[in-house]
């Protein structure tokens, strides 16, 4: 009876031990979902809408430096990329919605239809651009606790879960106090890095009446060219797109 | 000339104090491209349908100025687009030299968005869509206008379009007054009303059109991302089209010059493939029954043959004028693709790369077997300036749609960014 009573003592305690753990644990890990709405807002994701100017330069990779200005018009699954500078690219535009794809440029006959594949070509791909939906566009688990230039971070490992996205899987940094990303290695399908990223937050945007944090600089590496590309996003402002101007027709 | 520089110079002043419009409610933005080519063109020199250069009167030497200022006044509800041109060329011709000039506008628009997704847009306006390159015949619209010039911009057209965009689907409906490229008369006060329907990775789109005194146009165009290297896409229009002539040899004269042809089908099914690099390959295919059959073709160059024949060795100066007469007629109306079924090729850089841009294209009429290949390079020599070549070489016999009147032409220019 009494060995009866003493294992029944330790089974309880192994479950109120392991319950403990389990809830310990569960308390420990955030939500994956939460941090990455939280960093994509940040970065322009499930906003209204949104109107931003980008300096983009590029330096290495065997090139001279070249840079570009653009003012970018983004919302939902859509966004238009005007190119203000260099001067001889002026007035050409770049339309996204969903995986369709437009070029126009000066002297075109006609907005030129484009693969989805173009995505990652130019000085910078449009997914950098543009506005951050990886919650949409992306299963979210957390990884590890890391640090990035000495800031305390959730890593986030996130996989495509539709054909629309620029890159198959990342790597993302979460600052653990301020919620947005800090790091980013791009991968391949294979898990080969295709390049990183750095943000810094020097804007703010204003959203039910309180100013959050918004990028204000992204530095790609690409680890195929040794190409630098830095982004400086300026002129944020949160504004209702209407949808005519994601409209093909609307180009010239 | 005097006019275009004037407004340049002001636009270039508004636009250095766009503050003055207060940056929050008006952007004006502008530039001025100038572009200046020298082109060399080779006459057939066994022409039937020119011979001895005598009715096309192909210029072999040509230089061109071209000043191209775009403005754009723009506003979170409004755009007014202004898009002045300048052309001016001057030609050798053998007889001596010939200076000509054309001004115009390409756009002037206003477009006013209202509601959500609804936009008015009023003027002239480049109206193009589908995505083949060779051709578009899902357009009532059309024009080639690089037949005789491949550097030749699109004109717009004179209009009012509603268009409402209404989540995947946008409903446009508009009148269009004229048609300045057609010489305006062609496909003047038409009416047409369009529908799209974009998927993930797909787009969709039909129109009809009806000209006030014409037969209607059914017109629609799909394309497909097929991954996220390969689109397919289609093309189809069946109707009217301006311009062309009929053939008939036993009738005097035997070409028939048609303001509108008969209502016919065209069809191009095509593909794009896009390479790791952003390089972009197309291949399309044309069947356009409004072109001649093989018997009408091969009809067409026997006429030609006689009448070059008789424009050259009539002892009779009148039956001589009377031939150079019908090789003008034909020259000036033949349909714009002869044949109805051809086969186009198309090769290009990246063409998000500003740092230079190429493209080799092939064309090919499969009833006759005569082609057209040519190529254009463009490299940027400065922020302000770039360089460009161009060069078409027409192969086949002279009794053949590519090589009856030019065998080849080489351009070389620059353009400059001035602002």
């Amino acid at each position: 009876m009494i060995t009866e009573v003493r294992k029944l003592l330790t089974g309880f305690i192994l479950a109120a031990a392991l319950a403990l753990a389990s809830a310990s644990a569960s308390a420990s890990v955030p939500d994956a979902v939460a941090l990455l709405k939280s960093s994509d807002q940040a970065r322009g994701g499930g906003l209204l809408g949104l109107l931003w100017e980008v300096d983009i330069v590029t330096r290495g990779a065997g090139e001279q430096q070249s840079a570009m200005k653009m003012r970018i018009k983004a919302a939902d699954n859509a966004s238009v990329a005007e190119t203000l500078e260099p001067i001889r690219s002026k007035g050409g535009k770049m339309l996204q919605v969903g995986r369709n794809m437009w070029l126009t440029k000066p002297g075109l006959k006609k907005p030129l239809p484009i693969s989805p594949r173009q995505r990652l070509s130019g000085q910078a791909a449009i997914g950098d651009i543009a506005a951050t939906n990886y919650v949409r566009d992306y299963a979210a688990t957390v990884l590890k606790d890391d640090s990035s230039t000495g800031e305390s971070c959730y890593v986030l490992e996130l996989k495509a879960v539709n054909n629309q996205t620029t890159y198959d899987r990342l790597h993302y940094w979460v600052s653990k106090a301020r919620g947005v990303a800090v790091h980013a290695e791009f991968l391949s399908l294979s898990g080969k890095r295709l390049k990183t990223a750095d943000f810094k937050y020097g804007n703010t945007i204003e959203i039910d009446g309180k100013r959050v944090p918004f990028v204000s600089k992204m530095t790609i590496s690409d680890d195929l060219t040794d190409a630098i590309t830095t982004l400086d996003y300026s002129g944020v402002k949160v504004q209702h797109i209407p949808a005519s101007e994601f409209s093909v027709s609307n180009l010239e | 000339m005097r006019v275009l520089l004037i407004l340049a110079v002001t636009v270039q002043l508004l636009a250095s104090h766009s503050h003055a419009f207060g940056e929050e409610a008006f952007r004006l933005s502008a530039s001025l491209e100038t572009w200046g080519y020298f082109n060399h063109q080779a006459p057939t020199r066994d022409s039937y349908l020119n011979p001895d250069n005598g009715v096309v009167r192909v210029a072999p030497e040509q230089f061109v100025a071209d000043f191209r200022l775009n403005m754009r006044l723009s506003s979170d509800a409004v755009d007014m687009v202004l898009q002045p041109r300048f052309l001016g060329e001057s030609q050798e011709n053998g007889s001596g030299k010939r200076n000509r000039s054309e001004t115009g506008f390409r756009q002037a628009f206003a477009r006013l968005a209202f509601g959500d997704g609804a936009t008015l847009v009023a003027g002239r306006n480049v109206m193009a869509w589908g995505p083949a390159n060779f051709r578009s015949p899902s357009s009532p619209f059309y024009f080639d206008s690089g037949k005789l010039n491949p550097l030749r911009e699109v004109v717009g057209i004179d209009l009012l379009r509603l268009e409402q965009v209404t989540g995947q689907y946008s409903f446009a409906l508009g009148h269009v007054f004229n048609t300045p490229e057609q010489n305006g008369s062609a496909a003047s006060h038409t009416s047409f009303l369009k529908i799209d329907y974009q998927g993930a990775a797909f787009l969709a789109s039909a129109n009809v059109a009806k000209r006030n005194s014409g037969k209607p146009f059914f017109g629609a165009f799909a394309q497909h991302n097929m991954s996220d290297a390969l689109m397919l896409y289609a093309e189809y229009g069946y109707g009217q089209r301006a311009g062309g002539m009929a053939i008939d040899a036993a009738q005097s004269p035997s070409f028939r010059p048609h303001s509108f042809g008969e209502s016919a089908t065209s069809i191009l099914l095509g593909a794009s493939y896009t390479l790791l690099d952003g390089q972009v390959v197309s291949l399309e295919s044309l069947h356009d029954r409004r072109g001649y059959s093989g018997a009408e073709q091969d009809m067409y160059f026997d006429l030609l043959k006689q009448s070059a024949y008789l424009a050259t060795n009539a002892p009779d100066p009148a039956l001589r004028g009377r031939s150079l007469g019908m090789l003008g007629l034909a020259a000036a109306n033949s349909p714009s693709l002869l044949g109805r079924n051809y086969l186009s090729l198309l090769w290009q850089s990246n063409p998000q790369e500003s740092a230079q841009y190429w493209r080799v294209a092939t064309i090919f009429n499969v009833h006759d077997r005569s082609g057209q290949i040519s190529g254009y390079y463009e490299k940027n020599l400065s922020s302000r300036f770039s360089g460009f070549i161009s060069g078409v070489r027409n192969l086949g016999p002279a009794d053949s749609e590519f090589r009856s009147v030019v065998e080849q032409v080489l351009t070389v220019g620059i353009k400059a960014y001035i602002f």
